[in-house]
C-alpha cells in the first residue's frame, strides 16, 4: 500500500468527514438516517422491481392484496414497482438540483461578496427577480413552451427549470455569510502577504462557510423534491417517465382520492413527503451547527491551556 | 534615514444615522509620524484615539482621505494590483488577538507556507517554515507543523503569527497592541521576541498600545495620539519622566505600577 | 423606536427594484417565444393541431403570426414595442382555449379569487407562525418546542397540493362538512350581502387552511430562532434584574425578534402564490390556478403569458407595500444607508 494507500484513505476521511458533522446534531442525524433508507430504497429500485414499473400487465384498481403489495393502477401497472422503480429518478433530481443550485449560489453568492458595488447591485438585482417571481410561474412558462422539444431529453430540462427557478435563496445567504468572513482578521492577513483573491475564496472562505452549503444543498435538494412534483403536476414534465411526481399526477389526474383508490395516491405522497421531510431536517440540523446561538448539542472540543 | 514617513495624514469615516442625514468623523487628522531604520517605534493612545486606523493605513487596508504615506522616496497611498502587493512584502502587520488572525482550518505549517509560495521564496521551503519557526522561538519546529491553533496557546498563536508575517521578508512589522489578549506573564516574552527581532534581522518595528508600561520597556520613541492627533512626540525616556502635554501625563498616571496606591484627592 | 421619517431612498431603491423586476418579466414574456426553434407561430400552431386533433383553422396560425410580428418581418425592436403597446392598452390577446374570449376578461374573473386566498392566507400564518415560533423559542428545548419544531417541518416539506387533496377527502368527501369546490354558493347572487360573504368565506376555509398549513413552518421556525438569542441576551438579563415582569421582558423580546422575520415576508408571498396556483384545481377554485391547468393542458399560450404576467404583477405589488411598511417599522432599514 505505502503511501498511495495512505492518500486514498486520507481522501476517504474527507469525502465521510462531512457526514461525521452531520451525526453531531439529533436533528440531521434522524434526517440522515431517514435519507439513508429512501437511498437504500432507491438502490434496490435499480436492481429489482418486481413487475416492470410502467407495464400495463394486470386489471385496472385492484386494491393491495398478496400478490399486488400496493394494488394497481387505474391502467393496471403495479403500484409497488412503480414506488420503488421511481425512487431513484426522484433521488437523483433531489441530488442534482441540490448540487448544481448550490453550485450556482456559491459562485453568486461569493463572488458578489468580494466584488465591487457596482457589480454587487447588478448581482442583487437578478437575485432580487428571481426570488420575487413565483417559481411555478417560471416553470409553467418554460415547462409549457419547450414542452415539445424536451421529451427526448429525460429529466434534463426538469432539472435545469429547478435550478434557474431554485438558486437565488442560497445565493443571498451566501452573500452575506461571505461578507461576515471576508472582515475577519485570518482573511485580511492573507490579503496582507499577497494571496490572490481566488485563492483566498478556494483556500479559506469555502472551508469557512462549508457548513452553510451544505445546509443549502439540503435546502436545494428539497426544493428540488419540490419542484418535480410541480413540474409533474402541471404537466409539463415527461409523464411516461416513472417517478412519484409522475405517479401523483396520473393519480390525481384520474381523481384517485375521490373515488377512494388511496393506495394509489397515498404511497407517492407520503414518501415524497418523508423524503422532504429527511432534507429539511438536515438543513435545520445543519444551521444549528453553523449557528452557535442555536446551537444545543455542545460539539467536542479540545481543551488547550495557555 | 527615515524609512517610512506619513505626512499630513487625515482619514475620515461616514457614520450614517438614517438614509438622509450622516455626518464624517475623523479618525486622523493631520497626523505626521516618521519610522526611521532599525527603530521600536512605539504608538500610545487610549481607545478611540485612532491608533488602529493608524496601523491598518500603514499596511494599506484603509485609504488615506488625504495626506501621504511615503516609502523609501515614493509616496504609497494609491498603489493599487502588482505595486501594492510589493510594498506589502516589505510592511506587515501583527493583529491583535491571535485567536482571529490564524484560519481555524489550517495548520501552522500551511499558515507559513503561503507567503513563501505567494512570493517565489526561492530556497528550500521546509528548511525556511523551521528556520522562521526557530526565529520566533518556537523550539523545535516539528513540534508545531502540524498543530491547528485551537491546539496551541494565545502566546504560541501570537509567535505562529509573526512567523507568517515574516515570511514576506519585511523591512517593517507593524504590531497593533499585539499582547493585550494575552496572559501578563506571556506579555513579556512577546515583547522580548519583539526586541530580538529587531537586533537580529534589523527590521523597524511599529508597536502600538494603549499601556504606557509596555511602551517603556522596549522602544526607543514614541508618539502619542489623542483624538486622531499626535499631541506630544520625541524619545520614549525623556517623554515619560517629562511630559508637556496634559493628556500624556494623565496616560501616565493611568498606567499600571505594582508599588503606586491610588489617592483620593 | 419607531419613527415616522419617510425612507425616501429606501422606497427609491424598492420602486427601481420593482420597475427592474417587471421590465425582466415583460422581455421574458417576449423572448421566450421567440427562443424556440424555428418559427414560432408555426411550431405553436403544429403543436394546438396536435392537441386538438385538427380542429383548430388555419386562419389561426396568420392571427398567431400577427401576433408575433413575424409575417410582418418587423425587426425584433419594433416588435417589442408593438407588444409593449398592446400590454398598456390591456391587450393580451384571444384564449385559444376559451376562444374567442379575450386574455383580459378571464383573469379580471379569476386573479380577484386567487388574491383572495393568498392575502388570507399570508396574513393568519404569519400571526399563528410568529406567536407558535415565539411559544417554542421560549420554550426552547422542551417537549413542547420539539413538537412544534417537528411538525412546522414536516408541514414545510409537505407539497400543498397533495395536503390539498388529504385535506379534501377527509373533509368533503367523506366528513361532508365543507363544500367539495367552487367560489361561493351557485345558488347565492354575487354582492356585498351577508349569505354571499358567508358562503365565500365556508368555502374557502380549505383552500386557505392548506396554504396556512404549509407556509406556516417557515414563520415557526424564523420566529423561534430569532427569539432565541434575544432571550439569551445581555438586555433580557439585565431587564429581568431590574425587577420587569416576565411577560414583558417576553413581549420585548418578541418585539425585537419580530422585526428581522418580517424580511421573510417576499418569500413567502411567492411561495404562497406558488401553493394556491397549484392547489385551486384540486379545489376546483375559480382563480387562475384553475385557468392555467386548462391552458396548459390547450397550450393556450396567450393565456399562459397573460397569466405570468399579471400573477407577477400582483407579487410585485404585494411585496411593494410589505417592503415600504417595513421601510416605516424597521429602524435597522433606515441605516441601511449605502
Amino acid at each position: 500500500m505505502g503511501l498511495k494507500g495512505s492518500k486514498s484513505i486520507g481522501i476517504l476521511l474527507k469525502i465521510f468527514k462531512p457526514i461525521g458533522m452531520l451525526l453531531q446534531n439529533n436533528k440531521s442525524k434522524a434526517g440522515f438516517m431517514l435519507l439513508l433508507s429512501i437511498v437504500v430504497f432507491a438502490i434496490v429500485g435499480i436492481f429489482y422491481t418486481p413487475f416492470p414499473p410502467n407495464a400495463y400487465l394486470f386489471k385496472n384498481s385492484l386494491p393491495p392484496s398478496y400478490s399486488h403489495l400496493l394494488g394497481t393502477t387505474g391502467y393496471g401497472q403495479d403500484v409497488f414497482s412503480q414506488l420503488i422503480g421511481g425512487a431513484a429518478p426522484t433521488l437523483m433530481i433531489g441530488f442534482s438540483v441540490g448540487i448544481l443550485g448550490t453550485l450556482i449560489s456559491v459562485f453568486v453568492g461569493v463572488l458578489s461578496g468580494f466584488a465591487s458595488k457596482a457589480v454587487n447591485e447588478v448581482i442583487n438585482a437578478i437575485v432580487n427577480v428571481f426570488l420575487v417571481i413565483p417559481g411555478v410561474l417560471l416553470i409553467m412558462l418554460f415547462g409549457a413552451y419547450f414542452l415539445g422539444i424536451h421529451q427526448n431529453l429525460g429529466y434534463f430540462p426538469t432539472i435545469l427549470i429547478l435550478v434557474v427557478t431554485g438558486w437565488a435563496f442560497g445565493a443571498r445567504t451566501f452573500r452575506s455569510v461571505t461578507l461576515s468572513v471576508a472582515k475577519r482578521d485570518y482573511i485580511l492577513s492573507s490579503i496582507l502577504i499577497g494571496e490572490k483573491r481566488l485563492s483566498i475564496i478556494f483556500r479559506q472562505i469555502i472551508k469557512s462557510i462549508m457548513p452553510v452549503i451544505v445546509s443549502n444543498f439540503f435546502f436545494t435538494a428539497m426544493y428540488g423534491t419540490m419542484g418535480l412534483t410541480f413540474v409533474e403536476y402541471l404537466g409539463v414534465g415527461n409523464l411516461q417517465q416513472v417517478n412519484w411526481g409522475t405517479m401523483l399526477y396520473w393519480a390525481i389526474n384520474n381523481e384517485a382520492y375521490l373515488v377512494g383508490e388511496w393506495w394509489w395516491i397515498l404511497p407517492p405522497a407520503i414518501l415524497i413527503s418523508v423524503l422532504m421531510f429527511a432534507f429539511i431536517l438536515l438543513n435545520f440540523g445543519m444551521d444549528e451547527i453553523a449557528n452557535p446561538a442555536l446551537r444545543v448539542f455542545k460539539v467536542k472540543k479540545e481543551k488547550v491551556k495557555s | 534615514m527615515s524609512l517610512l514617513k506619513i505626512e499630513n495624514l487625515t482619514k475620515e469615516f461616514t457614520v450614517r444615522k438614517s438614509v438622509t442625514k450622516g455626518h464624517t468623523i475623523k479618525a486622523l487628522d493631520n497626523v505626521n509620524i516618521e519610522l526611521k531604520e532599525r527603530e521600536l517605534l512605539g504608538i500610545v493612545g487610549a481607545s478611540g484615539s485612532g491608533k488602529s486606523t493608524m496601523a491598518r493605513l500603514m499596511v494599506l487596508l484603509y485609504r488615506p482621505t488625504s495626506g501621504k504615506i511615503i516609502f523609501g522616496e515614493n509616496d504609497v497611498s494609491k498603489y493599487k494590483r502588482s505595486k501594492l502587493k510589493n510594498y506589502r512584502r516589505n510592511i506587515q502587520m501583527v493583529f491583535q488577538d491571535p485567536y482571529a488572525s490564524l484560519d481555524p482550518f489550517h495548520n501552522v505549517e500551511w499558515h507559513i507556507k503561503r507567503p513563501l509560495i505567494v512570493n517565489h521564496y526561492k530556497g528550500n521551503i521546509n528548511d525556511r517554515i523551521a528556520e522562521l519557526l526557530t526565529q520566533v522561538k518556537l523550539d523545535p519546529p516539528s513540534q508545531f507543523l502540524t498543530k491547528f491553533p485551537h491546539q496551541i496557546s494565545g502566546g504560541q498563536r501570537q509567535r505562529v503569527y509573526m512567523a507568517r508575517a515574516l515570511a514576506t521578508e519585511p523591512k517593517i512589522l507593524v504590531a497593533d497592541e499585539p499582547v493585550s489578549m494575552l496572559d501578563v506573564s506571556l506579555r513579556i516574552e512577546i515583547l522580548e521576541l519583539l526586541l530580538s527581532l529587531r537586533d537580529s534581522l534589523g527590521i523597524s518595528i511599529v508597536y502600538i498600545t494603549h499601556d504606557l508600561s509596555t511602551v517603556s520597556m522596549i522602544t526607543d520613541r514614541i508618539y502619542v495620539l489623542n483624538k486622531g492627533q499626535v499631541v506630544e512626540s520625541g524619545n520614549t525616556k525623556d517623554v515619560i519622566e517629562n511630559p508637556v502635554d496634559e493628556y500624556t501625563r494623565r496616560l501616565i498616571n493611568a498606567a499600571p505600577d505594582p508599588f503606586k496606591k491610588i489617592e483620593v484627592e | 423606536m419607531i419613527t415616522t421619517a419617510i425612507p425616501v431612498k429606501y422606497i427609491f431603491k424598492r420602486l427601481i427594484i420593482f420597475v427592474s423586476v417587471f421590465f425582466g418579466a415583460l422581455t421574458l414574456n417576449f423572448v421566450l417565444p421567440r427562443l424556440m426553434p424555428g418559427n414560432p407561430a408555426e411550431v405553436i400552431y403544429q403543436d394546438l393541431i396536435k392537441a386538438s386533433g385538427g380542429t383548430i383553422n388555419t386562419a389561426y396560425l396568420h392571427q398567431l403570426e400577427a401576433e408575433y410580428g413575424i409575417s410582418t418581418g418587423k425587426p425584433i425592436y419594433v416588435q417589442y414595442l408593438i407588444y409593449l403597446n398592446d400590454l398598456f392598452h390591456g391587450n393580451l390577446g384571444v384564449s385559444i382555449s376559451f376562444y374567442p374570449e379575450p386574455v383580459s376578461a378571464i383573469l379580471i374573473q379569476a386573479l380577484p379569487w386567487t388574491l383572495f386566498l393568498v392575502i388570507s392566507a399570508v396574513t393568519i400564518s404569519f400571526f399563528i407562525g410568529n406567536r407558535l415560533g415565539r411559544y417554542a423559542g421560549i420554550n426552547r428545548n422542551t417537549g413542547k418546542d420539539l413538537a412544534i419544531d417537528l411538525f412546522s417541518m414536516f408541514m414545510a416539506a409537505f407539497p400543498a397540493f397533495v395536503l390539498a387533496f388529504i385535506l379534501l377527502d377527509i373533509f368533503s368527501v367523506y366528513g361532508k362538512v365543507f363544500p367539495i369546490g367552487g367560489a361561493y354558493s351557485s345558488s347565492i347572487t354575487m354582492g356585498f350581502n351577508l349569505p354571499f360573504i358567508f358562503s365565500t368565506a365556508y368555502h374557502a376555509v380549505l383552500p386557505v387552511a392548506t396554504i396556512i398549513l404549509t407556509s406556516l413552518g417557515g414563520w415557526v421556525l424564523g420566529m423561534r430562532n430569532n427569539i432565541i438569542p434575544n432571550v439569551n441576551s445581555d438586555y433580557i438579563s439585565f431587564s429581568r434584574n431590574l425587577g420587569m415582569k416576565d411577560y414583558q421582558i417576553k413581549s420585548i423580546a418578541y418585539r425585537n425578534a419580530l422585526l428581522p422575520n418580517l424580511t421573510g415576508f417576499s418569500m413567502s408571498i411567492g411561495l404562497s402564490v406558488s401553493g394556491v396556483i397549484i392547489e385551486e384545481s384540486i379545489f376546483s377554485y375559480p382563480g387562475v390556478g384553475m385557468y392555467m391547468i386548462t391552458a396548459i393542458n390547450n397550450l393556450d399560450y396567450p393565456l399562459l403569458q397573460g397569466i405570468f404576467l399579471m400573477v407577477i404583477i400582483a407579487v410585485l405589488v404585494g411585496n411593494l407595500i410589505v417592503d415600504i411598511l417595513l421601510g416605516f417599522l424597521d429602524p435597522r432599514i433606515k441605516q441601511e444607508g449605502e
